[in-house]
């Protein structure tokens, strides 16, 4: 994991598990969830999002230093322990902020709980099946192809070798094996999506704000796209020149986007 | 105790018109592999060659005939080794026949346990029923997440088991099967079940597995000494568990082929190594998806050379496995001589005859089969297994 400025990186019980959990800034709660290949650590966009708010950034049960509980073996059981989550450390109503895989996982609390939520901010999200193109292969690939598929231009990543494209440690090799591994529980069948989704999301009014990379080559910007349709208060924002992980390839955009959002939305469940 | 060694023909039916010039347009020898080089009429005569060699292998006084799937594979023409088992039945008279196996972790467990069921019945009683996890193509190709393999192998296992020996109707609700209504009408002529077997390459796991479940163990063509290691933790595993394990818990398959003279099985042995490069070639993701099998496992596999059916680890070539008895060719006394040092080495109670590959010849293998039950077999049967200490 990357290693830069003011956050806790802690083992807490939650739920009957053993959850690795970087938390750092203050403010009202801010629960980020990441994506398929694992918690990608504390990285400039969570020290932005912690001048004004208290960001909680789990690794998943099952991912990183946390322990797999059998009874996680579907997006549905992960979105209930993270309503179990919520309810324990007392952070409702929370904004949630979720990019691929973690996104398919904040609509799926979304459409659980909606009291719980505050704010929800969808990056470039898994959870419905495009009509246009189709979600990349990434699980019977290696992570190298994956990486290719993962930015338009590498170029435009700041930090790019340090953050990206470094070689990994054989225990951190060992660790990605156990979080393709938990993806692969998680989103072998039906491929990253779940076919009710769109209907569980209807009438959901949490202000959304859905941000895709225009030339995402891992889950098509259509997906954005259906997600605006499925939920009744969203606004799509589709950043040119930019693949699947904006937050690293889009910075500052990036930034903006979610800063006038949670503005809009923001601060008065402070805590 | 099992006193002679019983011998098995085995063919993979391979589609011999592939080449190594195909297969090296593609990332991969499976998955990747276009199914547009397949030519069913040409599969039909290669079918029906395998057919006429089952029948000969019968006839010539092998003891069983050894059958397996796999799926999008090119040198493996069975995605359903039922319905090879059901042509077995109806070609030869009296050989056993030994599925090796159904991959139950992707199919349905009643549909399996009504299937075996059936060709016990069709058999008389002579099928053998290997249970196999597959290599890890199998589940991907199956639409099987690779992480749920062992479990649904396990409980499919079990499941077919008391298809086999609980009077229906009864209620089945597991993790990964439920039934309310499981009462198939066909069982087994073989009481309380056909003998189950498991199989396995180089994984002490697997080897653990089948001793705990007191099923016999058949070592698919790993080096000798790999073997000899292997057949030692069955018998470790075995004592641990309570039973006393014998030659008839243990079986070793290895290449093998029969010439009327040394100079022209070596010659023919050459196809022995046909696609050897491309056949498990691609992404570890393919063959060693996360969580198919453990790290520990994989350790061991990784850490010695890799032999005919084998994926990991360094390749070996003709001369060097002809030279550790990993294929065996030539004429029947250089065959007799060579089996003969394996069996007073291994001990196993079940010989698989690796016997065809690639482009052979339909009438060498023919002339092989021949030689074996009519010279090679009789010889090998003179061999008086020991107990296992």
């Amino acid at each position: 994991m990357a290693d830069t400025r003011d956050y806790t990186d802690e083992l807490i019980e939650v739920a009957g598990t053993t959850l690795q959990v970087l938390k750092g800034g203050s403010g009202a709660p801010l629960l980020v969830l990441h994506g398929a290949g694992g918690n990608p650590g504390w990285l400039p966009y969570h020290q932005a999002l912690a001048q004004q708010y208290t960001v909680y950034a789990p690794s998943h049960p099952g991912y990183d230093r946390s322990s797999r509980p059998d009874w996680i073996s579907s997006m549905y059981g992960m979105a209930h322990f993270y309503r179990q989550f919520i309810e324990e450390l007392g952070l409702a109503p929370v904004h949630v902020m979720g990019s691929s895989m973690g996104g398919w996982l904040a609509a799926e609390l979304a459409a659980m709980c909606p009291p719980y939520i505050k704010s929800l901010i969808l990056v470039d999200a898994a959870g419905i099946k495009p009509q246009v193109g189709e979600i990349a292969e990434i699980l019977m690939v290696s992570p190298d192809v994956t990486k290719k598929l993962r930015f338009y231009d590498p170029a435009q990543v700041p930090d790019y070798d340090t953050l990206v494209n470094r070689p990994l440690t054989p225990e951190e090799q060992d660790r990605q094996w156990r979080n393709r591994e938990m993806t692969s529980r998680l989103c072998w069948k039906p491929y990253f999506h779940n076919p009710q989704l769109p209907s569980s999301l209807r009438g959901v009014k949490i202000p959304t704000l859905i941000v895709w990379g225009k030339q995402d080559a891992i889950i098509p910007v259509n997906c954005g796209e259906l997600y605006q349709q499925a939920l009744a208060n969203a606004t799509l924002h589709v950043i040119d020149r930019c693949g699947h992980s904006p937050a690293l390839e889009k910075p500052q955009e990036f930034g903006q986007a979610v800063r006038e959002f949670l503005a809009k939305h923001g601060q008065s469940a402070s805590r | 105790m099992k006193g002679k060694i019983e011998v098995f023909w085995f063919s993979e039916q391979p589609y011999g018109y592939v080449t190594d010039e195909d297969l090296a347009k593609y990332p991969s020898g499976r998955l990747d592999f276009p199914n547009t080089y397949f030519d069913p009429h040409k599969a039909h005569i290669l079918y029906n060659q395998y057919h006429d060699q089952y029948a000969l292998a019968d006839e010539v006084g092998f003891d069983g005939i050894m059958t397996n799937e796999h799926h999008a594979s090119y040198w493996c023409m069975k995605p359903a080794v039922n319905l090879d088992a059901a042509v077995i039945c109806k070609v030869t008279k009296k050989a056993k026949i030994a599925i090796l196996g159904n991959v139950i972790a992707i199919n349905d467990p009643i549909r399996m346990a009504e299937e075996i069921a059936m060709l016990d019945c069709y058999s008389g009683g002579r099928i053998i029923s290997g249970f196999v996890r597959g290599t890890a193509v199998e589940s991907l190709h199956g639409g099987i997440d690779p992480t749920e393999n062992f479990e649904r192998f396990q409980e499919a296992h079990d499941l077919i088991i008391k298809c086999w020996t609980t009077p229906g109707p009864f209620r089945y609700e597991g993790k990964y099967y439920h039934y309310r209504a499981v009462n198939p009408w066909v069982v087994p002529i073989q009481k309380p079940h056909p003998d189950i077997w498991f199989p396995g390459t180089g994984s002490p796991e697997s080897v653990v597995w089948a001793a705990t479940h007191q099923h016999p163990y058949m070592n698919l063509g790993a080096l000798v000494d790999v073997t000899e290691h292997l057949k030692g933790v069955y018998i470790d595993t075995a004592k641990q568990v309570g039973f006393t394990p014998g030659p008839e818990h243990f079986g070793y398959l290895l290449r093998a082929l029969v010439a009327d003279t040394d100079e022209k099985a070596i010659e023919l042995g050459r196809h022995f190594m046909w696609t050897e490069n491309h056949r498990a070639r691609g992404p570890r993701e393919h063959n060693d998806p996360p969580g198919y099998q453990s790290r520990e496992a994989l350790k061991v596999k990784m850490s010695r050379p890799t032999i005919g059916t084998g994926t990991f680890g360094r390749k070996m070539s003709y001369d060097e496995l002809r030279a550790v008895n990993n294929i065996i060719v030539g004429s029947p006394d250089t065959v007799i001589k060579k089996l003969t040092e394996i069996i007073e080495h291994l001990n196993p109670g079940y010989l698989h005859i690796y016997g065809n590959e690639g482009p052979m010849p339909h009438q060498d293998v023919l002339r092989s089969i021949e030689l074996f039950g009519r010279e090679v077999i009789p010889a090998l049967h003179e061999i008086t297994l020991q107990p296992y200490a």
